[in-house]
């Protein structure tokens, strides 16, 4: 039913053969499908390959810990076996030292050591937002991918909407120093005349240069993100009508964001043979829902699935089956349901 | 492998369940599901739902989830209006739409931005950061939570069903409430300050209205009303939702560390998909029989890491759960005096 399993490796080893650039590894999709299995095992495949691989996951609900079973969190790159490092962010302990940065950066901006109330707590209310969350994650994955230091960066995205955040994040970024720049422009009386009364002088020099730093990192990661030679997104989905509903919404958000997706990874393919043997009703039934699912995916996106990943006996943890996704992934069997 | 006959059931996890904790809180209102993506929150909030619109309350089943599933459980449209559910005598359903809440919000911003900048005496146009501030994707779940609370407010039913966001969203949606206050207590706190800096400063030394600080005082209370409500252990309960898996099991685990953390209380954990070893013969092929040995262990793990908490274990139905006749199954399971399968 499906397009037949061409001879050689399997596709998804094949894009990274053929596109040894695309060092910027990707996995998006709704919560809960693999995403962060996936990005585990991708980078257990990379690393027995001989890359330095780094996987990290700015996702509370990620587990990169849970999967590797080390605790990793908030430890910085843990070495897991040869060449592969796996980071958690701390997103809290981030988010602290990005406040206060942020609050230092603006003082400094305005010259004072004490801003009007009013915007020094305009800034304190704004870094207490939701959103800072997300930028100083942000910032944390700019200051990962800027050092470099690596053969090969897998990004854990938290679930759909996020991973749009984070590509948006850049533009708001951007927009916002913007603004900040221009306001100090035009605060430039009101601070002239503060600074009289306090008897300083603005540094302006300093402030700009500040600026223009923060909007050069920026510039680099969302320019990483966005960049087709360097990147390769991957969309993870299952044989589920709510999800196919989904992912085709979210493939043209991303087309949006100008983000290009390098293919589609099918998760949980209930292994075709499990019909003939006596199943319980669930599995019976799911079987048949698959079918007409399978189909659907291949009408859809055809030529784009680079693996049909079977559901396994259990889930997910600890290396020995870490070893076999990758084998799913990426070895000879793509996890191709039988010939039908 | 072979399947070891472990000593306990499944049944023996819970040792409250759900139908008691009901009976010994009457005064439960706001109940909460939340937990990794994917774990059935949806299916359980709705069969939470439906159970006690069935025991006779009247009963509002909300979904704050951004991308919401209600319309495709329930197979009908609650999107934006709070719509009666067939065949669920006493229960209606609402998928919030925040579409309204963020432009109101748009226009409040702008008018205080607008009032505070003629204020600072600074000439500029709000315009730009009413942009940058709703541009940011945090807005949206602040409306979502505004959008609860005016929900919560309006106080039409005897008890709210929340179908929450995956649970990161959830802990900073309840924790926003703690933000709030601590952001508005600042800014009451600076615009007195303000007074004094624009006396300071100001040619004309009179007093004057000060819209943005009564709209503050307003905003405060409220938000103050709402955390009351939510951090309360008579009217409010979060339920997490696992499976017998690895990864749900450790994030259910952070996030109740975490809600402890906010004094939001938690009214335990639900297993769900456990498959019915009585319902899988013996020759059943290794891939069924290895997968239920998995979940016999895990269910040692969520014995040791949730001790008392287990409210239900909801089996693994033969299909997927749409539909009131459905969740009507998933309820009968969940109330069930012994609560498993």
């Amino acid at each position: 039913m499906l397009s037949p399993e061409p001879a050689g490796p399997a596709p998804l080893a094949r894009f990274f053969q053929d596109f040894p650039q695309r060092r910027y590894i990707m996995f998006g999709g709704k919560g809960g499908l693999g995403k962060t299995t996936f990005s585990a095992a991708t980078a257990y495949y990379l690393a027995r390959r001989g890359h330095k691989v780094l996987v990290f996951s700015v996702d509370p609900q990620a587990s990169l810990s849970d999967i590797f079973q080390q605790d990793i969190y908030g430890r910085g790159p843990v070495e897991i076996i040869p060449g592969l490092f796996a980071q958690e962010i701390d997103a809290d302990r981030h988010i602290k030292e990005y406040q206060d940065q942020i609050r230092r950066k603006i003082l400094e901006m305005y010259g004072f050591d004490r801003v009007p109330e009013e915007i020094e707590h305009y800034i304190a209310a704004a870094s207490a937002e939701p959103a800072m969350e997300e930028s100083a994650i942000f910032d944390q994955v700019v200051d990962i991918v800027v050092a470099g230091q690596y053969d090969y960066f897998i990004y854990d995205l938290v679930p759909l909407g996020h991973a749009l955040y984070y590509l948006s994040m850049a533009s708001v970024y951007d927009e916002w120093i913007e603004r900040i720049t221009r306001l100090r422009q035009e605060m430039q009386q009101y601070a002239e005349m503060a600074a009289r009364f306090k008897g300083e002088q603005l540094q302006e020099d300093l402030i700009l240069q500040e600026l223009q730093d923060i909007r050069q990192r920026i510039t680099t990661s969302s320019r990483i993100l966005t960049d087709q030679a360097r990147t390769a997104f991957f969309f993870v989905i299952i044989p589920e009508e709510m999800v196919l509903l989904d992912t085709q919404k979210a493939a043209q958000l991303f087309s949006r964001f100008q983000v290009p997706i390098s293919g589609y990874i099918v998760n949980r393919v209930l292994p075709e043979a499990l019909a003939k043997e006596q199943i319980p009703d669930y599995l019976q039934h799911r079987l048949q829902m698959q079918q007409g699912y399978l189909h659907k995916i291949s009408d859809l996106f055809g030529g784009q699935v680079l693996a049909w990943i079977p559901e396994f006996e259990r889930d997910v943890t600890g290396l020995e089956m870490i070893a076999r996704m990758a084998e799913a992934m990426f070895g000879g069997d793509g996890g191709e349901p039988a010939d039908r | 492998m072979s399947l070891q006959t472990a000593s306990a059931t499944w049944e023996d996890l819970v040792e409250e369940p759900l139908s008691a904790v009901i009976e010994a809180r009457p005064t439960l209102k706001y109940l909460f599901f939340g937990g990794k993506g994917g774990v059935g929150k949806t299916v359980l909030a709705g069969a939470a739902a439906l159970g006690l619109a069935r025991r006779g309350r009247r009963v509002l089943l909300v979904s704050t989830n951004p991308v919401h599933s209600l319309s495709g459980l329930l197979d009908q449209d609650v999107f934006g209006r709070v719509t009666p559910v067939r065949g669920g005598e006493g229960l209606c359903a609402l998928e919030i739409d925040t579409r309204e809440t963020i432009e109101r919000s748009k226009r409040e911003i702008k008018e205080k931005i607008d009032w505070f900048l003629k204020y600072a005496e600074i000439r500029t146009r709000a315009d730009a950061f009413v942009e940058s501030a709703t541009m940011n994707p945090a807005f949206e779940e602040s409306a979502m939570f505004e959008s609860m609370i005016d929900v919560i407010f309006r106080g039409e039913y005897e008890v709210y069903v929340f179908d929450t966001a995956p649970t990161a969203n959830a802990r900073r949606l309840l924790g926003m409430s703690a933000v709030y206050s601590m952001w508005v207590q600042k800014m009451v706190q600076s615009r007195e300050e303000a007074r004094s800096l624009r006396r300071l400063l100001s040619y004309s030394k009179q007093e004057e209205a000060d819209p943005l600080l009564d709209y503050l005082l307003h905003f405060r209370d409220r938000i103050a009303a709402a955390k009351r409500l939510l951090t309360d252990t008579g009217l409010t309960a979060f339920f997490f939702v696992t499976l017998p898996e690895a990864l749900p099991i450790a994030v259910v685990r952070r996030f109740i560390s975490w809600f402890q953390d906010f004094g939001i209380p938690i009214g335990g954990v639900i297993v769900n998909g456990v498959i019915d070893r009585a319902m899988v013969p013996d020759t059943a092929p290794p891939f069924v029989l290895n997968r239920i040995a998995a979940q016999e262990t895990y269910r040692e793990e969520i014995r040791r890491t949730f001790p008392g908490m287990v409210r239900a274990v909801i089996p693994l139905f033969e299909t997927e759960v749409r539909g009131v006749p459905m969740l009507e199954r998933v309820a009968r399971v969940l109330f069930a005096p012994g609560a498993g399968p």
